[in-house]
């Protein structure tokens, strides 16, 4: 295509064309351009690096503990494994929000968290794994080759909770270390983005662009899936084990969790609230977050029981809502006041 | 004075402001009409006889509106069966003179095709689509349907699949030929379609737990009845999130491009013989069709771009920039259609 059979149409001919058919106009105007690169500094630096740091440092603490344990393999503390798993699946939980750049490479959110899972998937690689003697020397680089599922949280939930499971030490070192090692590399990844201003992306905007729409899936993730399939339509439809962690009786706990870091990521200092120049659409946000905090409170700590239950099925229906309206504003009211423009197709499949 | 109206080549439907249009566009994509839409649709489709397109409502959609090719105006609107939401695809008659969509019931999402008069907007018959949740439909051959049944009941649940590709005769609805994938892919949703020439089929699909595996997500069913899948080349696999968003072959059904809007890129494969021949980095890219020449196709992304990308077989893809629209706040939705001359009812 040397040639000038395709010549490149110029810009005001496409907008003189839109103007005549009505087109142009409908579009809201940011106040002004903003410095989306200082802006993406700052939210490295101040949102996301520290969130990582917890990251690392609880997986480093559950590592010991696993070591510790896989010292004593017939009499392993497991109430201290326990507390390391809720303390880095915790850690996790605020940490889940960050999947443009370093987490999304080499599958690292997959293999921290595997989630949602596809019906008894871990536990048929778990029992082939546990099943293979010479696994009992399984390195963390063998582990992380093996699929996703049995990579992370959810496979050392199913050690520590499932009762008829025996604890097998070997299998927590090798997991723990596995997720020290992919938390270590992404918050090192962070820490050298966090002076760049259009970090892992083209340009500054698109940075910028990247880590709302991140914001955005996880509130989808929240309220679709972490809360929507669990409850079903109507009691008969309640899904109480597609309940995130139930195990470990975590499932409203990590909405919380999440919430909070998405409010952190919004309102907090470095957050996106510095490039909405409206004082009223930022109270307005965070009354819709503060509404839906309020909502999983309300909901209490046990999912399973909450969607089962008649009488308590409305808490979860109000969170629900409260998340939703929460997700409307960020999506329509916010990204042209701070001028970028999400993806439209990216985010929502072909139909739901 | 009155402007002088023409023909569009290519028909989108689009976001804009926070509404949604459908939008008939001249060869170089500059835009000739846009025409509001009450809700969300997704495909829209041309037939250059009978002067008509046809706006077709984003699954779950209410409605399928039949409208004038030169001005957007709508003339009709089909509401979908009782009970039951239109999925977002429909193809004309060869005569223009019927459309047929598919639609899944609300509860189950078992699937039907709705046949519909196009000048009156009546509904005519229907009869089972042999399938769960059907999407995107085309034309094999005369006659024959082909339709994909994306077989999702839940799309937040990654186990409820039952995919199929099945092909119907569109006169008696009777089953010619089903295809399910084996157990190891059970996971894929079949979605989107393009015909080859030569009565092949090209599918595109949506892996709902992309996680666990690098499975294939564009195949092609050939007239015989076998099935192949084209290479995704390992580095790019893992960017794509198991997500094809549309699918389209060369006027000359020697090329298929696939698009990836959640890894915002198009790839582009060589028909004779399965080869990647290479891609395009376009970010939220997701409407695909073919441009007038061989070896060409028309891309479109959520953030308002288009682009003309040819196939070169010595220096790989190119891609040519045509009229950005990003300015007018247009969003490009998920797929682009281009209005063949005369008949449009193949394809």
């Amino acid at each position: 295509m040397t040639d000038n059979q395709f010549d490149k149409i110029s810009r005001r001919q496409t907008l003189a064309t839109m103007l005549a058919i009505g087109m142009v106009g409908r579009m809201a105007h940011p106040a002004a351009a903003a410095d989306f690169g200082a802006f993406n500094t700052g939210y490295a630096k101040a949102i996301v690096v520290p969130a990582l740091a917890s990251l690392q440092a609880a997986a480093d603490q559950f590592h010991d503990l696993a070591q510790r344990a896989g010292g004593n393999p017939d009499a392993p503390d497991i109430e201290a494994l326990r507390a390391g798993f809720n303390d880095l699946a915790d850690a996790w939980a605020a940490a889940q929000l960050f999947r443009f750049g370093p987490l999304a490479d080499a599958q690292r959110a997959e293999r921290f968290s595997y989630w949602p899972e596809r019906r008894n998937i871990i536990d048929k690689q778990l029992s082939s794994l546990l099943a293979g003697g010479e696994a009992k020397t399984m390195s963390p680089q063998r582990l992380g080759e093996a699929s996703v599922a049995v990579q992370g949280l959810p496979a050392l939930e199913r050690l520590l909770y499932t009762d008829n499971l025996r604890h097998e030490a070997w299998l927590s070192v090798a997991i723990a270390a596995n997720l020290q090692s992919i938390a270590t590399e992404a918050a090192a990844a962070w820490r050298e983005a966090a002076v760049n201003p259009a970090p892992f992306a083209a340009s500054p905007v698109e940075a910028t662009t990247q880590f709302y729409t991140n914001l955005l899936t996880l509130l989808q993730i929240v309220a679709e899936q972490k809360i929507g399939v669990p409850l079903g339509s109507e009691l008969a439809a309640a899904k109480p084990k597609a309940a995130e962690q139930w195990r470990s009786g975590r499932s409203l706990r990590n909405i919380r969790l999440n919430l909070a870091a998405a409010q952190a990521a919004f309102l907090d200092e470095g957050g996106f609230a510095a490039l909405v120049a409206s004082d009223e659409l930022n109270g307005a946000v965070a009354a819709a977050f503060a509404e839906a905090i309020a909502a999983a409170d309300r909901a209490g700590e046990d999912l399973v029981a909450d969607v089962s239950d008649p009488a308590r099925r409305s808490l979860v229906t109000e969170l629900l809502v409260r998340v939703n309206h929460l997700r409307d504003m960020l999506r329509q009211d916010v990204p042209p006041v701070i001028g970028i423009t999400l993806g439209f197709n990216e985010l929502d499949g072909d139909g739901s | 004075m009155a402007p002088e109206l023409s023909t569009p080549a290519y028909l989108a439907c689009c976001g804009v402001g926070g509404g949604f249009a459908a939008i008939g566009l001249d060869g170089d994509g500059r835009p000739l009409w846009h025409q509001t839409q009450p809700a969300r649709a997704h495909d829209i489709i041309g037939h250059a006889d009978l002067g008509i397109c046809a706006v077709v409502a984003r699954k779950p959609g209410t409605y399928v509106a039949v409208c004038d090719l030169v001005t957007g105006k709508t003339q009709v609107t089909c509401k979908a069966v009782s009970g039951h939401h239109f999925d977002g695809h429909g193809v004309f008659s060869l005569d223009g003179r019927e459309i047929f969509a598919t639609q899944s019931a609300d509860r189950t999402q078992d699937g039907l095709i709705a046949v519909y008069d196009t000048r009156s907007g009546a509904l005519l018959r229907t009869f089972p689509s042999q399938g769960t949740e059907p999407h995107e439909l085309i034309w094999s051959e005369p006659g024959i349907l082909a339709i994909a049944h994306g077989g999702i009941v839940n799309r937040n649940d990654p186990d409820a699949i039952d995919s199929s590709l099945v092909l119907l005769e569109a006169e008696s609805g009777e089953v010619l030929r089903r295809w399910v994938l084996d157990d190891d892919w059970e996971t894929l949703s079949i979605r989107h379609l393009a015909g080859l020439t030569d009565g092949g089929i090209v599918f595109a699909m949506q892996d709902q737990d992309a996680a666990t595996d690098r499975r294939p997500l564009v195949g092609i069913a050939t007239a015989s009845g076998a099935l192949s899948f084209l290479p995704i080349p390992p580095e790019l696999q893992p960017r794509l999130d198991g997500y094809i968003g549309s699918v389209a072959a060369d006027t000359a059904g020697r090329v298929v491009a696939a698009t990836a809007p959640r890894g915002g890129v198009a790839m582009f494969w060589s028909v004779d013989d399965g080869r990647f021949i290479g891609r395009v980095d376009l970010p939220d890219v997701c409407g695909v069709a073919p441009g007038a020449k061989p070896g060409t196709m028309r891309l479109t992304s959520g953030h308002g771009r288009q682009l003309l990308a040819a196939v070169d077989s010595r220096n790989g893809i190119s891609g040519l920039e045509l009229a950005e629209m990003t300015e007018a706040g247009i969003q490009w939705d998920n797929h682009l259609a281009r209005v063949a001359p005369g008949a449009g009812g193949l394809g």
